[in-house]
């Protein structure tokens, strides 16, 4: 603790040494660019000085930006994919305020549909392994039921791939679902899932932007080894009251956004709620009369502008899936989150944004049938503190740094019941922790075509009492059971994550990047089930799980390509070390096991690849071009006799194709096109009997492959013409999923050949198949 | 309960998916293995001598057709020092002839064949008496009947059972098993519905009024109970929820396929009204 505490005191000095000295003989432009239609900040947006060959910088997650010149009248350009370049002149003698407002449209409005980036910003950046997805990018792609869904989305790109199909669940370059930080405007979202991971918990109405890094992370980001899928709600509109919604074929969608004090402050409020419970009520059966089956979710954001140097947000999330059988079975569970927010400039040149997050997934279980009436509750909590200073010494440097303590309380499902149940209560066993991070991010612009982002995270993790932890034996038997004390640390664990970047700049059009970064994960998920279970497990690092680390080192190729660099090429290579993984002997049961790391076996592993990717962005046909080509494996001593095997989420081929065509103003078609290598699973080597049943026989795990994968969606949308002077908008969006009604596999079960006793045969299951859906779209 | 929680839970996705999902029978090329020995023993308290059938395993793509082991060394012995070779009453099949299951006793079933030794050893538990028998109507198909089973569990946990049902005389192959994690030292009924699977129980299993019902319970040991637990976990066959499939965790040392139990056997019957 003490080390963290002086590595951002020598932060501080460094801040202190160093601001005053460039102050005197520079000066500062700072502001904030924002969307003149709506007020959001457009975070991403470019600033340049025009007559300053280099000079330049991107505004912040907040819009903010600044900018160090010597004094003298320039032209200051600021520009952001899909809307119009301003530019404005300015004598500077002083430091200086300058707010930008931004048309959306401009010049490019007939051709700009795809506004999903700009497309030079990922050839100058150091920064690589990211990828940024708009939602008005995904607005047009087909998806199951229509719900259209920015995770289901992510997996179309290379190196992201979905954990099954119709699953919220992904994995990043060979990760474990569990290993992607799912940050949703910075709270973390433990279960990403609606009802079985059909449906991912994010109202693509609520979200702005989704920002992942598949590697490279910078050092502000911690706590997951494989990605950070960082979700940005909208701030809400501080112009004028605006209202959207859609009626879709399985939810409806309504939201509502406006100014509390026009340009001051807005605010923002989405709801959803599936309705295949209302069908419920139709049925003859009374059971399924009586039962529900929904989820809601609602998101609401609101923030405020002090004055010029402060500025509060608050943002909250409440999502809850429920599923109840008559009167003997029900079952809710979900996410809440909130976020307050704290942004304040100290100089024009030191931003600070403070947070104080709360996170919380959980779920309950209620049974009352004859004499068993029970409920099993669970949860997993967070209070969050979180300090971020940047620091923009010059305007080829930008210093970031802070810290984050994380208070975690996870309480295992426990059974509840009284006295007169047939069933017993069982011991709650909550445990607590305490995660804690600080990190330093220094971005130079070595020279004009040579960039660096160095960091350092140093990342500490404490279990704390009070709490019962055993030792094992190697075969997991209890050795010592220990009960510690409230608030003792029981067991701290300190991990240094150096993270590097580069990229040189070759020309115009082209750049070359390198990285290498250290991820630690203290938090792990344990589950044993192909879809996302609600009562999956989080786990604690303790005296025997060990952090999880990874490094991954990677380099790409980046370029632009076309008259009007309308295509974007990029191909990255990594590879990828991982200790500490996780994984359970043979038979293990998760749910209702009180000592689940008895189960537990330790192990390693390693992933690499290589991802291609070509998009366009602009122009009337848009989209992207994916493809992959990866290995990811895992050893352990007691697995297949501790030889390298392929995890479940290796996937040697990954193609995916997203085409958006616009038609004319009024239609547009789309189409996704995805095919991949099967996962690797385990089929039976023989066959044997036991009480004259037949019993598959196991050899080697994952040594199989299930069928490769494939699927075709198509889309349509209509957008009515809209009528001068009504501010009614209204669109019709048409899909198919799995057009060529191809029937990919889901499982596989091995049975006994019904036609012929004396055989066995293999039955896959497929799921989706021809998934025609509409969805009414308005706003006003 | 967390296995009713999946059932209902798949329940639900089949809903949501109603009439989207569809099977088909498809070839696969299967790796293939040595043929394992697979070891089935059962001593009861019945008065019954014990059994033991040996067999091997045979390639997936093969006919069932599983080779008898004969000509093994199949030795019983308990732990008052008592032993006896059991007789290869036809091919495969052994039977012992003097010792008999006696609550309490552990006892070691030793099995050498092809200059392999595999050894087991269970331990008869405390009888549990089989209080009731009743039928129910199911709680999801309220048109269907279940067995309802109920016996009080002594305290102490660790008390394992397994149920064998049989209507009109047939047996239906689900191991409906149940321990007292959660029950211990309470009186159970637990209704014999197919939660943690065992085969899959066809028309002819269903309960009907009219039927004879009888069902067996055994009281089992927890390495038994651990058997049955993990075979049912590859019987079951559950999509959703399949884990990575691994093969049970036998009782036997040395690598071979099967469990040895001894256990008591308790028996009701009557006629669903």
């Amino acid at each position: 603790m003490p080390l963290r505490f002086s590595l951002l005191g020598l932060c501080l000095l460094l801040l202190l040494a160093s601001g005053p000295a460039w102050a005197q003989s520079r000066i500062t432009l700072s502001g904030t660019v924002k969307d003149a239609s709506s007020g959001e900040n457009l975070s991403g947006a470019t600033i340049r000085i025009v007559e300053l060959s280099g000079v330049g910088t991107g505004a912040n997650a907040y819009g903010f930006f600044t900018l160090t010149v010597p004094s003298g009248t320039y032209t200051v350009e600021v520009s952001f994919v899909g809307f119009a370049t301003q530019k404005r002149s300015v004598t500077t003698t002083a430091s200086q305020r300058l707010d930008f407002k931004l048309v959306p449209g401009g010049s490019e409005l007939t051709e700009v549909l795809v506004t999903a980036r700009s497309t030079d910003a990922g050839i100058s950046k150091a920064q690589m392994g990211v990828e940024t997805i708009d939602l008005k990018q995904i607005a047009k792609v087909p998806v199951l039921f229509g719900e259209k869904d920015v995770i289901k989305t992510l997996t179309l790109l290379p190196g992201i791939k979905s954990a099954g199909e119709g699953s919220s669940g992904f994995t990043v370059r060979g990760g474990a679902v569990d290993q992607n930080l799912i940050l949703l405007d910075e709270a973390t979202v433990y279960n990403a899932s609606h009802l079985l991971g059909f449906f991912s918990t994010f109202n693509s109405d609520a979200i702005k932007d989704l920002t992942v890094y598949k590697g490279g992370m910078p050092a502000q980001y911690g706590g997951r080894l494989s990605s950070v899928v960082d979700i940005k709600m909208k701030d809400g509109n501080n112009q004028q009251l605006h209202g959207s919604g859609g009626i879709g074929l399985i939810a409806s969608r309504l939201a509502l956004e406006g100014p509390i004090v026009k340009d001051k402050g807005s605010f923002l409020v989405t709801a959803r709620r599936t309705y295949a419970d209302i069908f419920l009520k139709l049925s003859s059966n009374p059971t399924t009369r009586q039962s529900s089956l929904y989820f809601y979710d609602l998101n609401a954001k609101a923030n405020y502008v002090l004055n010029e140097r402060n500025r509060v947000f608050f943002s909250g999330y409440l999502g809850r899936d429920a599923l109840g059988f008559s009167n003997t079975f029900g079952q809710t569970y979900g996410n809440q989150t909130g976020t307050l927010r704290w942004n304040h400039l100290f100089t024009d040149r030191i931003f600070s944004n403070t947070s104080l997050i709360f996170s919380k997934y959980d779920y309950q279980i209620k049974i009352s049938s004859n004499d068993r009436n029970f409920s099993i509750d669970s949860k997993i909590q967070d209070w969050n503190l979180k300090q971020d200073f940047e620091f923009y010494p010059s305007s080829a440097q930008t210093l970031r740094f802070g810290g984050q303590a994380i208070y975690h309380t996870i309480t295992p499902g426990h059974v509840t019941a009284d006295a007169s149940s047939g069933i017993n209560a069982t011991a709650d066993k909550t445990n607590y922790s305490l995660e804690t991070a600080a990190y330093v991010s220094h971005d130079w612009q070595a020279a004009p075509r040579l960039n660096f982002t160095t960091g350092l995270r140093l990342s500490g993790f404490s279990l704390l009492g009070p709490g019962t932890y055993s030792s094992y034996d190697a075969a997991g038997n209890v050795l010592a059971a220990t009960d510690y004390a409230c608030n003792k640390f029981l067991k701290t664990y300190v991990k240094l994550e150096p993270r590097f970047a580069a990229s040189l700049q070759l020309n115009e059009a082209s750049s070359v990047k390198a990285s290498y970064a250290r991820n630690v994960q203290n938090l792990h998920l344990l589950s044993n089930a192909n879809a996302s279970s609600p009562t999956d497990l989080y786990i604690p690092t303790s005296f025997n799980v060990k952090p999880e680390v990874a490094d991954q080192v990677s380099a790409g190729y980046y370029r632009t390509l076309g008259p009007k660099k309308e295509y974007s090429m990029t191909v990255e290579t990594y590879y990828k070390a991982l200790q500490n993984q996780l994984d359970y002997r043979d038979g293990t049961q998760l749910q209702g096991n009180f000592d689940v790391e008895a189960s537990l076996l330790y192990g390693t592993g390693r992933a690499y690849g290589i991802e291609f990717l070509v998009r366009k962005d602009v122009g009337r046909l848009t989209g992207w071009l994916g493809y992959t080509l990866s290995r990811s494996e895992r050893k352990f001593t007691e697995i297949n006799q501790g030889a390298y095997f392929p995890s479940r989420q290796d996937r040697t081929h990954d193609l995916s194709v997203v085409a958006i065509y616009q038609f004319n103003p009024k239609w547009s078609f789309s189409g996704t096109f995805v095919t991949s290598t099967g996962n690797a699973v385990t089929f039976p080597v023989g066959k044997y009997q036991i009480g004259n049943q037949l019993v598959s026989y196991f050899g080697k795990r994952n040594a199989d492959r299930m069928p490769f994968y494939q699927r075709l969606d198509l889309g349509a949308t209509y957008e009515k013409p809209h009528q001068e002077g009504h501010r009614f908008h209204s669109s019709w969006t048409f899909s198919v999923y799995n057009a060529l009604g191809r029937e990919n596999a889901y499982s596989i079960r091995f049975e006994a050949d019904p036609n012929d006793p004396s055989r066995t045969r293999a039955v896959q299951t497929a799921l989706f198949k021809f998934i025609p859906s509409a969805t009414y779209n308005f706003s006003f | 309960m967390p296995r009713l929680n999946k059932q209902l839970l798949l329940a639900a996705a089949a809903l949501l998916l109603a009439g989207t999902g569809c099977e088909k029978t498809i070839d696969l090329k299967l790796n293939t293995s040595d043929s394992q020995l697979v070891i089935e023993g059962n001593l009861a308290d019945d008065g019954q001598p014990c059994q033991v059938s040996l067999n091997r395993s045979a390639n997936y793509a093969e006919t069932n057709n599983f080779p008898a082991v004969t000509g093994a060394t199949v030795t019983l012995s308990d732990d008052t020092g008592a032993r006896e070779t059991l007789r290869e009453a036809s091919p495969g099949q052994y039977r012992g002839a003097t010792l008999r299951g006696v609550p309490g006793r552990a006892y070691t079933l030793r099995v050498e064949t092809g200059g392999t030794a595999y050894v087991a050893v269970s331990t008869l538990p405390v009888v549990v008496p089989f209080d009731g028998l009743r039928t129910q109507p199911g709680t999801f198909d309220t048109k269907s009947i279940q067995a309802v089973v109920e016996y009080t569990d002594p305290v102490g946990e660790g008390n394992s059972y397994l149920f064998r049902q049989y209507r009109n005389g047939r047996l239906n192959k689900t191991y409906f098993i149940q321990n007292d994690k959660f029950t211990d030292g309470k009186r159970v009924s637990q209704s014999l519905r197919n939660m943690g699977g065992g085969g899959t129980a066809d028309d002819l299993d269903k309960l009907a009024s009219g039927d004879s019902l009888r069902v067996e319970m055994q009281n089992i040991d927890p390495n038994v109970y651990e058997y049955f637990r993990t075979l049912n976990q590859i019987l079951q066959n559950n999509p959703a929820f399949s884990t990575t499939p691994a093969n049970p965790k036998s009782n036997f040392s040395g690598g071979a396929l099967g469990y040895f139990s001894a256990h008591s056997r308790r028996v009701r019957r009557l006629f669903i009204p």
